[in-house]
C-alpha cells in the first residue's frame, strides 16, 4: 500500500516534471548552437581495379577485366525551421569510358525528413536506419565481424558494398518507412524510459501483382541507475486485399532484455530472451514458434564475460537472422568461367568488392549459407537450433574508454554449441571455436592476428551414416607499417580451410528441411593482400594495392583471381 | 496516528527483483513445450548400400484415361536416393517424366494420370516404362497398355484441331510478308490433329498479328463461366517456335470488365498480361490468373482498374504476335487455349 503510494506521487511530479530525454538533444531546444539552414554532406570515391583470373584447362575465359568508376553522393540537409531536418541525397555515378555521358548514371539515394512534435515526439518519415536488439532487428555478417586484422580489405569492403547498400557498423538495417520515439525523464523512480516505434513498408503491391508487405514494432524501455528493462516487438507481415492472395506471411517476434549492474568493479549480467511465431504463405505449411534466451555476465576491470544461449530450431527472426551478404548470388567479376561457361561462385575477395553480394531487404526464410567458412553460426548470434556456451577473456590492461594500455592487446574467445532438434538423427551436431585475436605495436609497425580453429562433429548418427566430422582452421594476418604520418604500409593474408565430412540441410522455403547433402569436403582459400594508404586529411584516404584469391576444392585447383587497385574515398 | 514513512527499494531489492524476473522468464521458456523430432529425412535411409528391395511395377496393364482412370508404379529400394521414372509412348514418341528422392516409389509419389513431359500426348498406344537412379547402374523396366487418352479439362477457348479455326475468334492481321494464321497439322504436333500457326514478318509495327475472343462471342457466358477466385484459375496453352527462330513473343492479354457496363474500358478497367517466347520444342504454359500483371511496354505497373484480379469478369482474351520490326520473318504455334481450375492443366 505505502509502495504504490509512493509510486504514484513518484509518477505524478515525474509527470510534472516531463522532460523528454531525446528533446535535450533535440534542434531548438533551448540554447542550441547556430544550425545553417543548407548543408552539404555526402562521399565520394574513385575506384579502379584491374582484374586478372586464372583457371587451369580454362581456354574461354578472358583473363582480364577491368572496370572503375567515380561517384558522388550529394546529400542535401535541410533545415526549414528549428525543428524540422530534411535530408535528401543523389548519387551520379559515371564509370569510365563512359562516352560524353552515356555511362552517367543518377540515383535518389536518401531521402529523410526528420523533426521534432511539440519538443516531445522524435519522427522520422522515408529512409530509416533502424535496429533493435541482436535477437529482434540487427544487420547480421558473421564472416565479416570476426575481427578487424586487414584494414585496406576493411576498407574496401566499408567503402564499396557497404556504402553502397547502407552498411553501418552499427547493424542497422536501411529500410523505407516511419519512425516516432519519445521519452520521459522522472525525478524519482527509474530514471528515464525511452520508447520507439516504427512502420516500414518492405514490399509493395504493383497494382495486385504480389502482396503487400510491411513491418511493424518498437522497444520501449525503463532504466534505473544500475539496471534497465525493455520490451521489443517486431511483426512483419503480408497485408490482405493488395493481391489476390488468400494466404499470408506473418512472423512476430517478442522479446524482453534487461541489464544490471551487480557491483561498482563493471560486474553486469545482461539477458534476452522471447518468442516467435511464423505463418507460411502456402497451404498444409504449419506454423512454427519457438522461444529463446541468452544471458551474459561480463567484468570490466579485467574484460571477461560469460554467456549461455538457447535459441530454438523453430525461433525465427528475419531481421535478425537475414545476413547482411549473399553469397549464392553471383559475382559481378567474371560471373561466367571455365569452359563450360559455369556461373562462378563468390569467394571471400568478392565478399569485400561486390555489391551485388549483398542484401537490401530481409530474407523470410533462412535459405542456405556456405557451410565452408563457418557452420555453428551462420546466421549470427540469432542462429536458431543452437545451445552453448561462450567465454570472452582480454588479459592485456585497458584503459577505460576500451583501449589497450601497452603495445600488446590479446582477446580469447571460446564457444561451443549444440543442436537442440537433431537433422535426420537424434544424435545432435556439436560446435566448438577457439578464437584468439592478437596485436602488437609502436610508433610505426603494427602487427595483428587472427587465428580461429573451428570443429564440427556428430557421431552414432546410424549404421552407414558417415560421421560429421569437419574442421575449418582461419588465419588472418596483417603487419603495417607507417612510413609517415600520413603514409601507411599494410601486407595480410587470409586463409580458410574446410576440411572433413560434412553435412548441409536443404530446406524449402518455409524453413523445412527437405533434404541433407554430405561429403567429404577439402576447401582451402588464400586471400594476401597489400596496400599503399595515404591519408592526407581527416575522412580522406587514397589507397593502392594488390589483392588475390586462390581457391581449391576436392584437392583440385580453382580459379585464381588478382586484382590490383587504386581507390580514393572521401566522406564531407 | 504512525505517520506513513515511504522508502526507495534497497539497491538489494531491485536485485533480488531482477533475478526473480529473469528465473521466471527461464523457467516460463523453459516450460514451453518444444518439437524436438528430427528435421527432414532419416540419415539411416540416405547411407548406405543401393540395393533394389522390390522391382517396378504397375498397377494395371492397361489404363483408360479417358475413363478417368490413372495407373501407378510401384519399386523399393534399401535407401532413399534420386530416381527418374519414364513413360514412353511406341508408336508416338511422346514422353512423361517423373523425378524424386525416396526409398520406395508408389501411388503417393508415382501416379500417373495420362499427362505429358514431351509433346506430342500420348495416342491409345502401348507404352515402355523405365525405372533408373541416377548414379547406379540399375535400370528397371515393365510396360502400360494405353487404350484411351486424356479428353483436355476445363474452358477449352480452343484446341485448333476443327480444319478451320473456330468462328467465334476475331482475328487481326497486319497486312505484311508471308503472313501465316491458320490451323495447320505436321508433324511435330503437340496435342490432337493440328495446332495454330502464327507467322510473319511487319516492317513497321511489333505486332503481327492477333486473335481476340469476347466472352459473349464465345458461350455468352459472363467472365467466360469462371470461378471467382483468382488463385483457382489457370490460363494453359502449348507453344513453340520455329526451330532457328527467337524473335516471336507471344502476348496474352486478359481484359476485364470491372464495372459490369459489358465492355472494357482502358482507361478505367483492369488489363492484365503476360508475355511469352517460346522455345523450338513444344511447351506447355500455365499461367495462375493471380499472378497476371500489367504490362506497359513489357514492364510491370500499375493496374488500371481496380486492381483485383476478378476472372468472373473477364470479357476478353486477346493473343498477340509480335517480333521485333527490324528482326524479320517471325513464326510460333499455338495449340490447346484453356482455362483449368484448381490446378494447372494436364495434358
Amino acid at each position: 500500500m505505502m509502495s504504490s503510494i509512493k509510486l504514484g506521487l513518484a509518477l505524478a511530479a515525474a509527470a510534472v516534471g516531463l522532460l523528454p530525454v531525446q528533446a535535450q538533444n533535440a534542434p531548438g531546444a533551448g540554447g542550441t548552437a547556430w544550425r545553417p539552414k543548407f548543408s552539404l554532406n555526402g562521399h565520394t570515391r574513385a575506384v579502379y581495379t584491374a582484374d586478372g583470373f586464372r583457371l587451369a584447362g580454362d581456354t574461354t575465359t578472358l583473363p582480364r577485366e577491368n572496370s572503375g568508376h567515380v561517384l558522388a553522393d550529394l546529400g542535401m540537409n535541410v533545415h526549414p525551421n528549428d525543428q524540422t531536418e530534411v535530408q535528401a541525397m543523389i548519387r551520379v555515378r559515371n564509370d569510365y569510358g563512359g562516352f560524353w555521358g552515356s555511362g552517367v548514371s543518377f540515383d535518389v539515394r536518401q531521402l529523410t525528413v526528420k523533426g521534432l512534435i511539440n519538443n516531445r515526439f522524435r519522427y522520422a518519415l522515408g529512409d530509416l536506419d533502424y535496429k533493435l536488439t541482436p535477437f529482434t532487428m540487427q544487420r547480421t555478417a558473421p564472416l565479416l565481424q570476426a575481427g578487424d586484422v586487414l584494414p585496406s580489405l576493411e576498407l574496401f569492403q566499408r567503402a564499396l558494398p557497404g556504402n553502397d547498400v547502407w552498411m553501418n557498423p552499427d547493424g542497422t538495417w536501411r529500410t523505407q518507412g516511419a519512425s516516432v520515439e519519445w521519452g520521459l525523464r522522472y525525478k524519482k523512480g527509474p530514471e528515464s524510459h525511452k520508447t520507439n516505434l516504427f512502420a516500414m513498408r518492405l514490399r509493395p503491391a504493383l497494382g495486385g501483382a504480389q502482396t503487400e508487405q510491411w513491418a511493424s514494432g518498437g522497444r520501449t524501455a525503463l532504466n534505473w541507475k544500475t539496471f534497465f528493462v525493455g520490451a521489443n516487438a517486431v511483426l512483419v507481415q503480408d497485408v490482405p486485399g493488395t493481391s489476390a492472395a488468400s494466404l499470408f506471411y506473418r512472423n512476430a517476434v517478442a522479446t524482453l532484455d534487461a541489464g544490471l549492474a551487480l557491483n561498482n568493479r563493471g560486474l553486469k549480467l545482461k539477458g534476452e530472451g522471447g518468442i516467435s511465431r511464423t505463418e507460411w504463405a502456402l497451404a498444409n505449411a504449419p506454423a512454427k514458434g519457438d522461444y529463446f534466451y541468452h544471458v551474459t555476465l561480463s567484468g570490466a576491470t579485467r574484460r571477461w564475460s560469460v554467456g549461455y544461449r538457447d535459441i530454438g530450431p523453430d525461433f525465427f527472426s528475419p531481421s535478425a537472422q537475414t545476413t547482411a551478404y549473399n553469397l549464392t548470388n553471383v559475382p559481378g567479376s567474371f560471373s561466367r568461367t571455365g569452359n563450360d561457361r559455369m556461373l562462378r561462385t563468390a569467394n571471400l575477395m568478392d565478399l569485400h568488392r561486390e555489391t551485388s553480394l549483398y542484401r537490401t531487404a530481409w530474407n523470410p526464410t533462412l535459405g542456405a549459407e556456405p557451410s565452408v567458412y563457418l557452420t555453428m553460426d551462420p546466421f549470427g548470434v540469432a542462429t536458431p537450433n543452437r545451445r552453448g556456451l561462450s567465454a570472452e577473456w582480454n588479459p592485456t590492461p585497458h584503459s577505460l574508454a576500451g583501449k589497450p594500455m601497452g603495445p600488446w592487446n590479446l582477446l580469447l574467445k571460446a564457444d561451443w554449441a549444440s543442436e537442440i532438434r537433431g537433422q535426420g538423427t537424434a544424435a545432435l551436431t556439436q560446435f566448438a571455436r577457439l578464437d584468439a585475436l592478437g596485436g602488437w605495436s609502436n610508433k610505426n609497425w603494427s602487427v595483428r592476428a587472427l587465428l580461429r580453429l573451428q570443429r564440427t562433429w556428430r557421431t552414432n548418427a546410424g549404421e552407414n551414416v558417415p560421421n560429421y566430422a569437419l574442421s575449418q582452421p582461419w588465419l588472418k594476418a596483417n603487419v603495417g607499417y607507417r612510413l609517415r604520418d600520413d603514409l601507411r604500409l599494410d601486407a595480410g593474408l587470409w586463409t580458410v580451410q574446410s576440411t572433413g565430412y560434412a553435412f548441409q540441410s536443404v530446406r524449402d522455403a518455409q524453413n523445412q528441411v527437405v533434404d541433407f547433402v554430405g561429403g567429404e569436403v577439402n576447401y582451402r582459400e588464400w586471400l594476401p593482400v597489400a596496400s599503399l594508404t595515404y591519408q592526407p586529411f581527416d575522412k580522406t584516404q587514397l589507397v593502392a594495392g594488390w589483392m588475390a584469391n586462390r581457391t581449391s576444392s576436392e584437392a583440385v585447383a580453382g580459379p585464381s583471381l588478382s586484382s590490383a587497385f587504386v581507390a580514393y574515398i572521401q566522406s564531407f | 496516528m504512525k505517520k506513513l514513512t515511504f522508502r526507495t527499494p534497497a539497491l538489494w531489492t531491485r536485485h533480488a527483483s531482477l533475478l526473480a524476473l529473469s528465473g521466471s522468464l527461464a523457467l516460463f521458456l523453459s516450460a514451453c513445450e518444444r518439437n524436438l523430432t528430427p528435421d527432414g529425412p532419416n540419415l539411416g535411409d540416405l547411407y548406405g548400400n543401393f540395393e533394389i528391395r522390390e522391382g517396378l511395377a504397375v498397377s494395371a496393364t492397361t489404363v483408360d484415361f479417358s475413363a478417368g482412370q490413372t495407373v501407378h508404379f510401384t519399386a523399393k529400394t534399401s535407401i532413399a536416393a534420386d530416381w527418374v521414372l519414364e513413360v514412353r509412348g511406341t508408336n508416338s514418341g511422346s514422353r512423361w517424366r517423373l523425378e524424386g528422392k525416396s526409398k520406395e516409389l508408389n501411388a503417393a509419389n508415382a501416379t500417373w494420370e495420362g499427362q505429358t513431359t514431351q509433346f506430342p500426348t500420348f495416342a491409345a498406344e502401348p507404352c515402355n516404362v523405365k525405372l533408373w537412379w541416377p548414379g547406379q547402374a540399375d535400370t528397371l523396366k515393365t510396360t502400360v497398355q494405353v487404350t484411351g487418352t486424356r479428353a483436355l479439362e476445363g474452358i477449352v477457348l480452343d484446341a485448333f484441331d476443327a480444319p478451320a479455326i473456330q468462328t467465334h475468334w476475331t482475328p487481326f492481321l497486319q497486312t505484311g510478308a508471308n503472313m501465316k494464321f491458320t490451323t495447320v497439322n505436321e508433324a511435330p504436333r503437340a496435342q490432337g490433329s493440328s495446332y495454330y500457326r502464327m507467322g510473319g514478318a511487319v516492317a513497321w509495327d511489333w505486332l503481327i498479328g492477333m486473335l481476340d475472343l469476347f466472352a459473349n462471342d464465345y458461350d455468352a457466358t459472363e467472365g467466360f463461366g469462371l470461378p471467382t477466385d483468382a488463385t483457382k484459375v489457370y490460363f494453359n496453352g502449348i507453344f513453340k517456335q520455329k526451330e532457328g527462330l527467337s524473335n516471336g513473343i507471344i502476348l496474352l492479354q486478359f481484359r476485364e470488365d470491372d464495372n459490369g457496363d459489358g465492355v472494357y474500358q482502358s482507361s478505367n478497367e483492369d488489363l492484365w498480361a503476360v508475355e511469352l517466347r517460346p522455345t523450338a520444342n513444344w511447351k506447355l504454359e500455365s499461367l495462375k490468373y493471380s499472378d497476371l500483371v500489367t504490362l506497359i511496354n513489357g514492364t510491370p505497373a500499375s493496374a488500371v482498374g481496380n486492381g483485383i484480379h476478378e476472372p468472373h469478369k473477364l470479357h476478353q482474351v486477346s493473343v498477340l504476335f509480335l517480333a521485333n520490326p527490324s528482326s524479320g520473318y517471325a513464326e510460333c504455334d499455338a495449340d490447346a487455349l484453356l482455362f483449368s481450375l484448381n490446378s494447372p492443366a494436364k495434358l
